[in-house]
């Protein structure tokens, strides 16, 4: 958003132009939506963190791989945007598809859906935390699936890759780093 | 362009349509649909609150009432009607689009609303009943099958079909602020936008940023809920039968913290589009252009960045530290300074106009009153020492009824019939219009300003009995029945309007393009408008929105003064 | 323009002074406030009756200013509005956000600050302390004794009939703690803080005479403060949604002379005696 495209003295674009150009205002907007709602887990996690039931629990070795999975996947969705090869959407899929099962992995050691999910509220913020990025996520995998078939460009998924990941990071940071 | 591959089966054309007119209409339909439902819950609490010794329900069904009655009314109607319905079916319009930016999106938006309001109807139908914990649904209340027996499976579906509510609503959302922001055609500067658009563009602003707040809450209540664990509940609550429960050291305050961070700015979402909608129709039957624009515009997004930092003043008595208290009750009574200068213009805006007293502008004028009355009675609620005093009492019901409630409603009727020839192509009847204003103003005033007198006696709200005390003051509990009469006396009322709906629909009296003589663009389309909104070329706009000059009164689109567009 | 446009406009505007009358009326000539019984309480009265004041006039004069325009600019046939430049819109806009914004914080600085402070300021070492917990459906009132503290209570030893708050024996505080059900007893022209503590869900403390509302939180110990100045009985309603028994959660609250308190907690059993093992 320019000051020039919000006075609009000029015809809009030209219709694919016009399409493009909107999704990147509507992708900015949905972002901001995710970042406030981590933003509210976030101020809820600082909240409860002072109560006096608090445990604090290790990073689970695991972690470290599903983060240099991830981080591997927005590699390999760069080089696929760069290069113009879908081929680099699958890969990056399946790195995506390694970095769940990872995630699932680590919440099973740290013991899943039994007993410590209600005993550690540390845990509940790691189960959930880890639960709303695996969904949004999700629709990234679902994104990379239909843009590999698809005959156009690359659209949202790029962005959204990247920023899924980024998201991922700070959740890290924040459950066991800050 | 999208018009060029016009739908022809009946689905895609009524059903799953792309049109973001047919949309809206949907959309309309099912908040009228949802408003009856709404509003008979509405005659039942009070026939309750009215004559208490003939327990016409029980206490359970009460609770389940009021608090299906505030969610009904608050997500299903007003919003979906006012934000969702006109929002879908003005903006593109407004801002000379020939659809929204993501009309797939659009689609699915009502097609997620859908079963979320069947999640809530059907709630009404599972063990326990549907869910009894109030609007604002504070654990652990909410969260506990022994504290209330609503609070089984009615709760769950609430929190589910919220959560439904929220994807939907934040995919509206999207779709407003992208077509506001990059679908304008060419000369719509943000300055040249009406002023109902701008009021979307916030809706849609706060939409997106406070939405997220009650998705995590309910994420989090659904696990306290149903996976033992504590983010809300605390240590050491005790039910008879069951005894001790063993979570730990969850705070309740820190859920009502997320939903009233969503819950405040929410009630703009649902307040500034039906001021929106009051600006078109007072300039279109003032025939002025409204008294100070740019001011508006700057109050408006001063409201949207208020309204995310005052949530704290529906917590004065609720047990937050009292520094913090007092300074919400600060930053909230400074909301004030906007509203006084949206007041001042809504009225400004009469000021040498020309008013036509039609349907719609009687609507209007209602509205500008109804906002006064709820904006000033804000202000004992927003001064957090008086709040002391009103906090959940029948004060506060009487003001958010007369500003999310009276407001909202008179706007969503004068909207009605002011853009019902644009959109069916034909108008409804004057007299009919008339007469379902008086019977709506009337009873709808005179209710909610009692129930302000009752809260002054101290009436307690969310009441199975209110006889149960004697503190309050004798004439004020001789309100009740009053009220009640009254309540069911609006909802007669809304008959004439449903007759002169349908009649008009078959029967109304053909309408030209712009049949009130209005500048903005969606009065330049033909009526009904079709598929793609402009058969040709889209309008280009070359003069500000309310063109009502002495030398006559000219579109948006037209370029010159010989009327040349 | 037609004739039945002038009638509705009319109308409208005769439906905008009825109105006024009628709010004047409704608000300015009768007291529904239950009469006052606390002294920060008279400070509350007197922000809602400087709040009813400012607001009234601005409404007056709002809903006269609608009404006469509406009535004039109907039957007007002259051209339209001069367009004012936008700097006299903005200067218009300035002045009535300045009025309004003033009117505002004179109410909650000036006037309400001093009785939010009563309510919430530091404890004095005079307060008359008193716990009141609440359960659903009901009041439970601890005085702590002549020793001035209140026994532990741990939630896992509570029982209905001989021990409702969960009081631990062991605890040497407890020895002299009374325990009574749903009637507080407060000294007059005294200060009480109330402490606040909930067995179950959220409650809320509300006497309406003392202009008193305090929610109460489970898990949380709560506190509210206020001087009863006038001796009497008064209800006890529960403010903030807790089930259904919520609309008949009442307790009562009898302010008394303060010798009659001390004579009457001096009859009371400490409620460790009823406790059975
Ligand atoms: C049209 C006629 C209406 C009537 C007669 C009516 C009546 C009532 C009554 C009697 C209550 C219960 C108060 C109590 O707790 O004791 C209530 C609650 C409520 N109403 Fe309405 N209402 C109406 C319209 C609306 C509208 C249009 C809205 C819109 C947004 C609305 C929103 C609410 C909310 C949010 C609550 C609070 C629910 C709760 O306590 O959880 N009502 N209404
Ligand atoms: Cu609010
Ligand atoms: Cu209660």
């Amino acid at each position: 958003m320019t000051a020039e495209s919000l006075s609009r003295p000029v015809d809009p674009l030209s219709e694919a132009e016009l399409k493009e150009s909107s999704r990147k205002v509507g992708l900015l907007a949905f972002l901001s939506s995710v970042v406030m709602l981590f933003a509210t887990f976030t101020a809820a996690f600082l909240v409860r963190r002072t109560g006096t039931d608090w445990k604090p629990l290790e990073m689970p070795e695991i972690m470290w791989i599903s983060t240099w999975l991830l981080i591997g996947s927005s590699v390999t969705i760069e080089i696929s945007r760069v290069t113009g090869r879908k081929m680099g959407l699958l890969v990056t899929l399946g790195l995506g598809l390694a970095f769940l099962f990872c995630q699932v992995k680590a919440l099973s050691e740290m013991g899943g859906f039994s007993g410590a999910l209600a005993e550690n509220p540390h845990f509940s913020f790691i189960f959930v935390l880890l639960l709303v990025h695996a969904l949004h996520l999700l629709g990234g995998i679902g994104g990379l699936f239909l843009t590999s078939l698809s005959s156009s460009r690359f659209g949202w998924v790029v962005t959204y890759w990247h920023f899924m990941g980024l998201v991922w990071i700070y959740v890290l940071v924040l459950l066991f780093l800050s | 362009m999208s018009h060029s591959h016009e739908p022809t089966t009946f689905l895609s054309k009524y059903v799953f349509s792309f049109d973001h007119k047919v949309i809206g209409i949907q959309y309309l339909i099912t908040a009228l649909f949802m408003a009856v439902i709404g509003g008979l819950l509405a005659l039942t609490i009070r026939y309750q609150l009215a004559w208490p010794s003939e327990n016409v329900v029980s206490a359970e069904s009460y609770l389940s009432l009021v608090t299906m009655h505030g969610t009904i009314m608050v997500f299903f109607v007003i919003s979906m009607g006012l934000v969702s319905g006109f929002g879908n079916l003005l903006i593109p319009l407004h801002v000379g689009a020939r659809d929204m930016a993501y009309p797939f999106l659009n689609m699915l938006s009502y097609w997620v609303m859908v079963p979320a309001c069947l999640l809530m109807i059907g709630s009404f139908f599972v063990e326990g009943g549907a869910a009894a914990a109030g609007w604002t649904a504070y654990p652990p209340l909410s969260a506990l099958k022994d504290a209330v027996p609503g609070s089984g499976m009615g709760q769950t579906l609430w929190l589910l079909a919220m959560a439904l509510f929220i994807v939907s609503f934040t995919m509206g959302s999207l779709n407003y602020l992208t077509t506001i922001l990059n679908e304008r055609t060419r000369g719509m500067s943000m300055m040249k936008l009406p002023l109902l658009t701008w009021t979307f563009l916030i809706s849609a602003i706060i939409g997106i940023l406070a939405f997220p707040a009650l998705t995590a809450a309910a994420v989090m209540l659904l696990f306290d809920r149903h996976a033992g664990t504590s983010f809300f509940l605390p240590a050491g609550m005790y039910f008879e039968g069951t005894g001790v429960l063993p979570n730990m050291g969850g705070t309740p305050l820190l859920f009502q913290h997320l939903f009233w961070f969503l819950g405040h700015p929410e009630v703009y979402v649902l307040v500034l589009p039906a001021l929106g909608i009051t600006f078109e129709i007072i300039a279109a039957f003032g025939r002025r252009s409204p008294f100070g624009y740019r001011t508006t515009v700057y109050s408006l997004l001063c409201v949207a960045f208020l309204s995310m930092i005052v949530w704290g003043h529906h917590m004065f008595t609720s047990g937050m530290d009292p520094r913090i208290g007092e300074y919400f009750s600060i930053v909230t009574v400074m909301i004030t300074v906007p509203f006084s200068v949206i007041g001042l213009n809504l009225i400004g805006s009469l000021w040498q106009a020309r008013i036509r007293a039609e349907t719609p502008m009687l609507f209007a004028l209602g509205v500008i009153s109804a906002m006064g009355m709820g904006g000033l009675g804000g202000l004992y609620l927003g001064t957090a020492t008086s709040d002391m005093y009103f906090h959940d009492s029948y004060f506060v019901v009487g003001h958010f009824h007369l500003t999310i409630g009276t407001v909202t409603f008179l706007a969503l009727f004068g909207g009605i019939y002011h853009w019902f020839p644009k959109f069916i192509g034909r108008k409804t009847n004057e007299l009919l219009g008339k007469t379902h204003f008086w019977l709506t103003i009337i009873p709808m005033f005179a209710m909610f300003l009692l129930m302000h007198l009752q809260g002054m006696g101290g009436i307690h709200r969310r009441y199975y009995d209110v006889t149960q005390y004697s503190y309050p003051n004798a004439s004020a509990m001789a309100l009740m029945p009053w009220i009640s009469y009254l309540a069911f006396a609006l909802f007669a009322g809304q008959l004439v309007f449903a007759f002169n709906v349908i009649w008009s629909i078959f029967r109304g009296e053909k309408s030209s393009e712009n049949p009130w003589g209005a500048t903005t663009l969606e009065w330049t389309a033909p009526s009904p408008a079709p598929h793609g909104n402009w058969p040709d070329k889209v309008p280009v706009v070359h003069r500000d929105p309310y063109d009502y000059g002495s030398d006559g009164v000219w579109a948006q689109n037209v370029e010159n003064a010989e009327g040349q567009a | 323009m037609t004739a039945r446009s002038h009638l509705s406009a009319g109308f409208l505007a005769l439906f905008f002074v009825l109105l006024v009358i009628a709010v004047v009326g409704g608000f300015g000539f009768k007291t529904w406030l239950p009469p006052v019984a606390s002294e920060h309480g008279a400070v509350v009265d007197k922000v809602i009756r400087y709040t009813l004041l400012t607001t009234g006039l601005v409404f007056v004069v709002g809903h006269l200013i609608l009404a006469f325009f509406i009535v004039k600019y109907s039957r007007d046939e002259r051209g339209t509005a001069k367009r004012l430049s936008p700097g006299v819109e903005a200067r218009w806009a300035l002045s009535v956000a300045f009025g309004m914004s003033i009117i505002a914080e004179v109410g909650v600085l000036v006037i309400g600050m001093p009785a939010w402070a009563a309510v919430y300021g530091e404890p004095s070492p005079d307060d008359v302390v008193v716990e009141v917990v609440a359960q659903q459906f009901g009041w439970f009132i601890r005085y702590p004794g002549k020793d001035g503290k209140f026994g532990a209570c741990r939630p896992e030893l509570i029982r209905r009939g001989d021990n409702p708050l969960g009081l631990d024996k062991k605890d040497p505080a407890s020895a002299d703690d009374i325990i009574v059900e749903d009637e507080l007893r407060l000294p007059v022209n005294k200060p009480a803080r109330i402490v606040l503590r909930s067995l179950d869900v959220l409650h809320s403390f509300s006497v309406p005479e003392m202009r008193v509302k305090q929610d109460i939180i489970p898990g949380y110990t709560g506190r509210t403060r206020f001087v009863p100045n006038r001796e009497g009985t008064y209800e006890i309603a529960c403010a903030e949604l807790c089930g259904l028994g919520h609309y008949k959660m009442r307790g009562l609250l009898q302010v008394m002379a303060p010798q009659d308190l001390q004579r009457w907690l001096s009859e009371q059993v400490p409620a460790i005696t009823y406790i059975v093992d």
